[in-house]
This record gives structure tokens, sequence and C-alpha cells, in this order.
């Protein structure tokens, strides 16, 4: 009898503390917890049959389709190509000063971070696809008008590299693209460079650091016009975001942690 | 230390409601039967009477309940499938430790959901329990070897169209009494030894395709959720 009326009493409880979880995976949690509960109230009650189905519906099914379904929505879904020092894999996780703004803006907001890294081409693709929620990895070009914009957190410079043996007359007098370009992913680059490919790339100041340890004799550098600086982008319709993260970047720069950031990942 | 904390906690209240639930499971008593429950168990053979009342007496009831899941497939699926597929080239890889025991564990699971749709009419269980059991087994299945694996396997086999084919082999087996001049909605086979798994035909066949309705329909909801909504 006193087991019956605890079980009855906690269903209530963890409805309750389910329901003010502020991370949707822990309420999805909770509710899994309360299914747990209420099928061995069931079982108490001579309801074998029901709590047999409550068990593997509520518990186990109903779970899954809710932890499925904020897969997408309850995390912060980020996608880029990787920067030195901004965004890059160290060891299997990922650091930069790019990570530990995004880090701490996803916790800002209850959501857990995901970066996935995409070549710097697709960037733009994707995120108008609405595959994403936020571009990262060096951008700071200008970019198509349904994207937006947050406000920058580093200043930044373009320099074109070209293959001094393969300069047509063509490539001399092509326009500089004021926009970071490279084909593939950076880390394909970065072997290019490696093997001496005659590839031509307009790179960002931290990829040029990371390229120019390799030897670039064999290519001639030019500065391209300064753009602004890196920032990060946001998926169309999304101005909401861009507005939280441009004021979530104002704050850490306001209180110090911006510059103490950058100083911990570009020494 | 936060998540420590949390862990434990979980962990206990787990284990608290696990002990309440063995301390005090000398019950089945309940409220008392209705006098002609007896009747019914001994003229449909089968002991629970839940599975008795609701794939016998109230068999109309059922029927319906089917459709409402059926009607419940069709709508996930029709508004799903018109999302464009969110199949990414390298999904989120899942722990090493959560596959190995995804793989030990979703055999036993697959027989548990055979046993308690088989012996439904005995014991509590039956097509839906079993059905649904059966399914989070599939889904582990899923987990440990890739959702397109297990697709391929599954079309392979011809699920899809099994999923359509069984509400009407369900209506069917309902029906088919009026072939024998029997009424609607009667057993179509004969009660026999109660107490024995092949002592109600009758309820054994509806539990077997229930069980089956219930497994492929929520396989079919999972995997437009998994292929339209997420990734696993």
């Amino acid at each position: 009898m006193i087991s019956r009326a605890v079980l009855l009493i906690l269903l209530p409880v963890i409805a309750g503390v389910s329901l003010f979880q502020r991370r949707r995976l822990s309420a999805v949690i909770g509710m899994g917890l309360f299914s747990f509960v209420l099928a061995a109230t069931y079982l108490l009650h001579s309801a074998p049959d029901v709590a047999v189905t409550e068990a593997a519906i509520g518990a186990a099914l109903a779970t899954v389709i809710y932890v499925l379904a904020i897969r997408r929505t309850g995390r912060l879904f980020v996608v880029g190509d990787e920067v030195p020092g901004l965004l890059a894999l160290e060891g299997g996780e990922f650091a930069g000063i790019e990570v530990d703004i995004l880090d701490g803006f996803a916790r800002r907001l209850g959501l857990d971070l995901s970066i996935q890294i995409v070549p710097h081409r697709d960037v733009e693709t994707i995120l108008l696809q609405g595959d994403a929620d936020l571009g990262a990895g060096g951008l700071s070009a200008e970019l198509p008008a349904r994207l937006h914009r947050s406000r920058d957190h580093l200043p930044t410079a373009l320099v074109r590299l070209r293959p001094r043996a393969g300069i047509g007359a063509a490539s001399e007098e092509a326009p500089a693209t004021a926009r970071c370009e490279y084909p593939g992913y950076f880390s394909d680059l970065v072997e290019a460079f490696q093997r001496n490919d005659p590839v031509e790339a307009t790179l960002d100041m931290a990829r040029f650091l990371a390229i120019s340890r390799t030897d670039i004799s064999g290519w001639s550098v030019d500065r391209l016009p300064a753009p602004r600086g890196y920032a990060f982008v946001t998926a169309p319709k999304r101005e909401d975001l861009r507005d939280q993260l441009s004021a979530y970047i104002d704050e850490l720069e306001s209180n110090g942690s911006l510059d103490e950031i950058i100083r911990r990942h570009l020494p | 230390m936060k998540r420590i904390v949390r862990t434990v906690l979980a962990v206990t209240l787990s284990l608290v409601v696990c002990g309440i639930v063995i301390f005090d499971l000398t019950i089945p008593e309940g409220p008392p039967r209705p006098d002609d429950s007896e009747l019914l168990a001994a003229k449909t053979g089968a002991p629970n009477l839940v599975s008795a009342i609701y794939l016998g007496a109230r068999l109309y009831d059922t029927l319906f309940e089917i459709l409402v899941f059926t009607v419940a497939v069709i709508g996930v699926r029709f508004y799903l499938l018109q999302r464009p597929s969110t199949a990414r080239p390298d999904p989120i890889p899942e722990s090493h430790v959560l596959q190995v025991s995804a793989q030990i564990l979703y055999p036993l699971i697959l027989i548990l959901g055979l046993y308690l749709t088989c012996f439904g009419h005995l014991s509590p269980g039956g097509g839906f329990s079993g059905g649904v059991v059966a399914a989070s087994g599939l889904l582990l299945c899923v987990m440990s070897i890739g959702v397109d694996t297990v697709y391929c396997r599954l079309s392979g086999a011809g699920i899809e169209q099994l999923e359509w084919a069984l509400p009407m082999m369900i209506v069917a087996v309902c029906v088919l009494p009026l072939a024998f001049g029997r009424p609607i909605l009667s057993n179509l086979l004969p009660a026999g030894q109660a107490g024995h798994v092949f002592g109600s035909l009758s309820i054994l066949l509806l539990n077997v395709l229930i069980g089956l309705k219930v497994l492929i329909g929520s396989w079919m909801v999972l995997h437009t959720f998994i292929r339209h909504r997420g990734e696993i």
C-alpha cells in the first residue's frame, strides 16, 4: 500500500521536474523516467498488460522518437571547414577561437553544439538549403543577401597564392576574387602545397599562416584589399540567431573574455 | 561533478522503483472478477482475461484501434515524405560501447517481443505490446548495424506491401466466420484446451497478425523519422 502511494507521489514530482528542465534532452529523459514509474504503478495496480505496453511505448519507443526529433532542433548545428587557431580538430576534439565562442553561445541557448567539417565552398549552399544553423570556419567575405552575418570577432586579410610557373595571361588579368576561395577541404589544400601541386587559392590570414609553414617559394603571393573580419553566418530567416550571437560576442568583448580566448589560441 | 550526481540520482531512483515493485509484487488479486469472466475464459480458451476480452468479446473495438494505428502510420509517412531526405554522407558515429551492447541485446529483445505476441493469451502481453517491444529490438539492431543495412534487408522481404496487407488480413479473419454460417467477429477456429499455447488458435492468430502489423508500422514510423527528421 505504501509503495503504491510512493509511486503515485513520484509521478507528479517527476512530471514537474521534467517540465522545468532547460535542456530538451533532459526533459525527454525525464518523460522516459515518468513512463517507467507509470509502468510500475500499473503493474502494482494489477494491470500487467497495460504496464508492458506502457514500458515498451513510453519508456522506449516514444523516448527514441523524441530524441530523434530533437537531434536536429535541440542542438546548434554548425558547418565550416578547418581553420588553424579558429576551428581545428586536435586529437578528435574541436578547438579554437570560434569553437570557444560557439560553445559558450550554445550553452547560453541551452543547446548542444554540433560541428561538422565541410568544404569551405559548400558552407553557403548548406546554409541556403537550411541544413545547418550556423556557418563558421573563417568566413570573411560578403555573402548572398538571404544569409545573415554576425558581427566580426577578429580582423583578417586576404592573400592570393598563384603558382609562378603556371601564370597565364588570362590568370594575370583575372580580377582578384575578394573572398577566400580554394577547392575541397583545407587539409587537402595543405597536402597539395606539400606535394607542390600547382594549385591556386585565395586564403584568409589564419589559413595563409598555416600554409606558409610549408615551402611556398613556387607561388606568387599578393595581398588583396582587406575585407571585413571573421564572422559567423546564420541560415536564411534566422535573424534572431544572428542578433543573439552578435550580442553574445559584444558581451564577450566588453568583459574581456574575447581577448582572453584570442590570446589562448593565437599566442 | 554535477553529471555524476545526476547519474547517481537517476540510478538510485530507478533502483528504488524496481525495489518497490519487487517488494510489492505479490498482488495480482485486483478487483473481484465479474461472474462471467470464467465463462469467457473457458469460451475463448485464453486464461489471460484481458486478451479474451479485447480479442474475443470486444474484437470490434480492437479493429478500430488497428485502424487508428494504420492511420497514424499513413499520416507520419504522408507528412514526412514531403520533407527532403536528411541522408548525410557520414552520420554521427555511435559510441563503441553502445554499438556492442546493442548487438548483444537486440536478438534477446526481438525474441521477447515474439514471446509476448505468441503467449499473449496465456500471460500479460499480446500483439500490441509484443509488436512494440520487437520494434524497439529492431531499433537497437539499427544502432548496431546501421539503418541502411536493416532497411535493405527488410524492404527486400517486401514488408511495405505486408504493412498494407495486414489490416486486410485482420479484417478477413474477423469476417470469415460468416462464410461458415456463424456470426461475424466470432472465433474462427475452435477453442482447445485452456492454458495451452494452441488452446486458443483464433486469439493466437489475431495476436500474431496484430504483432506483425505493429512491428512493421512502428519500424516504418521510425525509419521515416530517421530519414527525414534526424539521423542515427
